[in-house]
């Protein structure tokens, strides 16, 4: 038997030990958690140089401190019960007491019929709920735990891309994207909420750092392989989000599209000649115009059916439209209304809400990233002429990923906090661009002082 | 192995210390995980309204109670005595709603579950009182067709026979059509068909029933909503259970008649089909209501419009193509039942006025018109 004498890491492992069993006994699940951010940090640095991998284990060091701290508040915060969750968003009870009732299902606990009728209802029925069901069915009801995991989840995903970025644009640009995306205070409280935007978030970025890597390796196996991880996240994704996967494979396919257009100049202008063709199809060819509006009306619809519901609503179509209040209801808009409600929605995408449009104590709270959101805008185009300079692939991709969720958020968006939430899920692949945009804008503002 | 003192080793002392140091811990835990018992504090009775319709799905709401306590949880199961509730809808730890169907009149405990365990009891504290003086009734005519009937059964139903047959009726058999086979429909995915059932007989009826009508712009009886087409629901008060698939559903009174003037427009080949006699069987005419065409005054051929739908995809927007035509103008006398209304009065469950529009079907034709002048011709009820 070996002997303790002369050692004194013993006292400091059976301490370490029993207050493991009693946190494991309190919540397994944060054990869990715990463990996997620990072995997150540790890989999540592997083949950086030494420095780099000392400032990124320190960052998430923090992040991961940071939001273990903001949940312990919360569970302090609380009321002390076996259903209290500290909840955020009016959205997280739902999906919570759901997640319960369907695994009081799995457990054969006794319920009333209302609860059957949740657990069972068509509406809101996603992946995420399947997952949250599963995790708490595996370590009991766990609602601070979970906030952990999606934290765990997001700072994955946020790692996935500071990867990505990292290889494409260098260092800089990546720890400035990271340090953001860990820090900014919608995506923090995001992060470490019972949503399932961390869900979503993983898997959009999941199948982006997929097809990153598979459209610029070099053999067929790690091809195949990257295809199959892309194809099981865009399985999970299919139900978290109306249109989550055309939204995706949209976005790789425009990417891909705009790297092959913009790789030599002649398709360049294939390309604008196409562009000019289909436009002028529209003018012209009165099925593709009816089709095209046709889109754009049902875009309508679901604007103001945003617009007539509660809330600090913002208009895209002209005054008439909103004499009579009433959702669902079916627009044919001229080519004139239909253009102005298409210049607006991009406009209001892009400004909304203007400092003077601040209505709630909410939207001025979020007015301090309002103003960081145009710093966004403006430093995102310098970003991508910059970006595509050092790798076109990855700056093409993250391109393709921000237009067809901007496009489908700025038309049928018409209420301001919706419009705040939606736009928020770009953030994630608009944050690299900016980041690009605001190094390179450094460096020629450097180089411009230095010249005599 | 050193040893510290005369007695204890270092493993001792360090067990000694741990357990020491796990007081504290051990009482931050318990202060902080430990579940504040849910208290019931009052329950009263409180209003239903048309929320209440989602949470019960179907099943008969009889009553909601409010409860206010401490510590109320989202997810607990109540029970009336041993009865299930419909429902515990928590609001705050200090408010939630209970939704119950049917209990017993008298006095009940009101009990909370946090999965099979008891947390919260308030004793007698749900009062159910007699059903006469809290659940308005109304009577309602359900007119539709007895389904899987046996052949002696089918033939041996009357007009006039109530069910049950001794005490309280619960349903009256008020009109009955001629027995048939039993032709049920049968949903496939581009529309219906209809199928013989071997051996089973259907019969059109009329049955008037009593039924609860607590709840807002429903009628229900034994917590079956009355009022939709194809509900199959047993005849109450049966035994054996007839069963009827609802056609329709009017008031109980006999219908007044009325004379309604119809002019029908239809293409001028049709102009013929419209024939003295003929009965609108858009609902099965067992119970006096169905229209009958009592006079044609007029036919006419003149020149006008007919119009198409265009066949659209998804892309296009919906279109018509017109094209000049004859059509044929008719001018009919309908005799029907009509019931009186808030306003007016309503042709089965449609308001019949000047310048109501009108469907008559008929299993040869379906014609469109539009009521020109309406004339209730008797106050004197119709016979069924």
């Amino acid at each position: 038997m070996r002997s303790f004498d002369g050692e004194r890491w013993w006292a400091a492992a059976m301490a370490g030990g029993a207050l493991l069993g009693v946190a494991y006994t309190l919540s397994p699940l944060t054990v869990v958690v715990a463990c996997g951010a620990i072995a997150m940090t540790a890989v999540a640095g592997q083949g950086l140089p030494r420095e780099e991998r000392r400032w990124l284990m320190a960052i998430l060091g923090v992040a991961f401190a940071l939001r273990a701290a903001a949940v312990c508040a919360l569970f302090l915060l609380s009321p002390h019960n076996t259903q209290g969750a500290g909840i955020l968003f009016g959205d997280e009870s739902y999906a919570l007491y759901r997640s319960w009732r369907m695994r009081d299902v799995l457990l054969g606990i006794p319920m009333l019929k209302y609860d059957y009728l949740i657990a069972y209802d068509v509406y809101g029925r996603s992946n995420y709920l399947t997952a949250i069901t599963f995790v708490q069915t595996l370590f009991g009801p766990a609602p601070y735990a979970l906030r952990l995991l999606n934290a765990l989840m997001f700072v994955g995903a946020v790692l996935l891309l500071f990867r990505v970025t990292r290889r494409a644009f260098g260092p800089a640009v990546a720890f400035a994207g990271l340090l953001v995306l860990l820090f900014l205070p919608t995506l923090f409280f995001w992060s470490i909420s019972l949503l399932k935007e961390s869900l979503y978030f993983v898997l959009t970025a999941v199948v982006f750092a997929a097809a990153a890597a598979g459209l610029s390796a070099r053999s067929w196996p790690a091809r195949a392989g990257l295809a199959v991880i892309a194809s099981a996240a865009l399985w999970a994704l299919r139900d978290l989000r109306t249109g989550a996967v055309i939204l995706a494979v949209g976005g790789i396919a425009i990417g891909v599209a705009c790297r092959w257009i913009f790789a030599k100049p002649w398709r360049i202008w294939s390309a604008a000649g196409a562009v000019a063709v289909v436009a002028l199809a529209v003018v012209v060819q009165p099925r593709v115009q009816a089709m095209v509006l046709n889109g754009l009306d049902r875009a309508a619809t679901e604007h103001t059916g945003h617009v007539f519901t509660v809330g600090h609503a913002y208009k895209l179509l002209d005054a008439p439209f909103y004499v009579f209040p009433h959702a669902g209801q079916e627009y044919s808009l001229t080519p004139a209304e239909a253009a102005r409600f298409v210049v607006r929605g991009i406009a209001s995408y892009l400004v909304v809400p203007l400092p003077w449009q601040i209505a709630t104590t909410g939207e001025l709270v979020y007015l301090p990233e309002q103003v960081f959101w145009y710093v966004l805008i403006v430093l995102a185009p310098i970003g991508v002429v910059a970006g595509y300079r050092r790798d076109p692939m990855v700056t093409s991709l993250l391109v393709g990923y921000l237009i067809p969720t901007a496009a489908v958020v700025a038309l049928t968006t018409g209420n301001v906090g919706t419009l705040i939430r939606h736009r928020t899920l770009i953030v994630p692949y608009l944050i690299w661009l900016s980041a690009m945009g605001a190094c390179a804008a450094a460096v020629r503002l450097s180089a411009a002082r230095q010249k005599p | 192995m050193s040893v510290l003192s005369g007695r204890f080793n270092v493993v001792d002392v360090a067990i000694g210390l741990l357990v020491v140091a796990l007081i504290p811990v051990a009482y931050v835990a318990f202060l902080l995980f430990r579940t504040a018992k849910p208290v019931i504090t009052s329950v009263e009775p409180a209003q239903l309204t048309y929320i209440e319709e989602r949470a019960s799905a179907g099943t008969q709401v009889s009553g909601k109670l409010k409860v206010r306590g401490r510590g109320l949880q989202p997810v607990l199961r109540a029970t009336i005595d041993s009865q299930a509730a419909i429902a515990f809808v928590f609001e705050t730890p200090e408010s939630a709603d209970v939704l119950f169907g049917e209990v017993p009149e008298g006095e009940h405990d009101l009990i909370l579950y946090d999965g099979v365990q008891e947390v919260a009891r308030a004793h007698k504290a749900v009062t159910i009182p007699a059903k006469a003086s809290t659940s308005p009734t109304a009577r309602m005519r359900v007119v539709g067709m007895l389904i899987n009937l046996d052949e002696p059964t089918a033939r041996s139903l009357r007009p006039g026979q109530r069910f049950p047959a001794s005490g309280r009726p619960e349903a009256e058999l008020v009109a009955l059509g001629d027995p048939g086979p039993d032709l049920r429909r049968v949903s496939e995915a581009k529309g219906t068909v209809h199928v013989l059932v071997d051996g089973r007989w259907q019969r059109p009826a009329a049955f008037v029933m009593s039924c609860d009508a607590a709840v807002p712009e429903e009628c229900r009886v034994n917590g079956i909503t009355l009022g939709f087409a194809n509900r199959v629901m047993p005849v109450p008060g049966t035994a054996p259970p007839l069963t009827i698939k609802i056609d329709e559903v009017v008031p109980a009174a006999p219908p007044l008649m009325a004379d309604a003037r119809v002019r029908f427009v239809a293409h001028a080949e049709a102009a013929d089909l419209l024939k003295i006699g003929d009965v609108d069987e858009g609902a099965l005419a067992v119970d006096g209501r169905g229209a009958v065409v009592v006079a044609i005054a007029s036919r006419q051929i003149v020149a006008g419009e007919t119009s198409v739908q265009a066949p659209v995809d998804t892309t296009q927007s919906q279109a018509l193509i017109r094209g000049a035509d004859r059509v044929a103008l008719i001018d009919a006398t309908l005799r029907m039942g009509v019931d009186p209304a808030r306003v007016g009065f309503h042709y089965r469950t449609r308001p019949i006025a000047a310048g109501t529009a009108l469907t008559f079907t008929t299993g040869r034709y379906v014609i469109k018109g539009t009521v020109l002048a309406v004339s209730v011709r008797s106050p004197e009820p119709a016979k069924p």
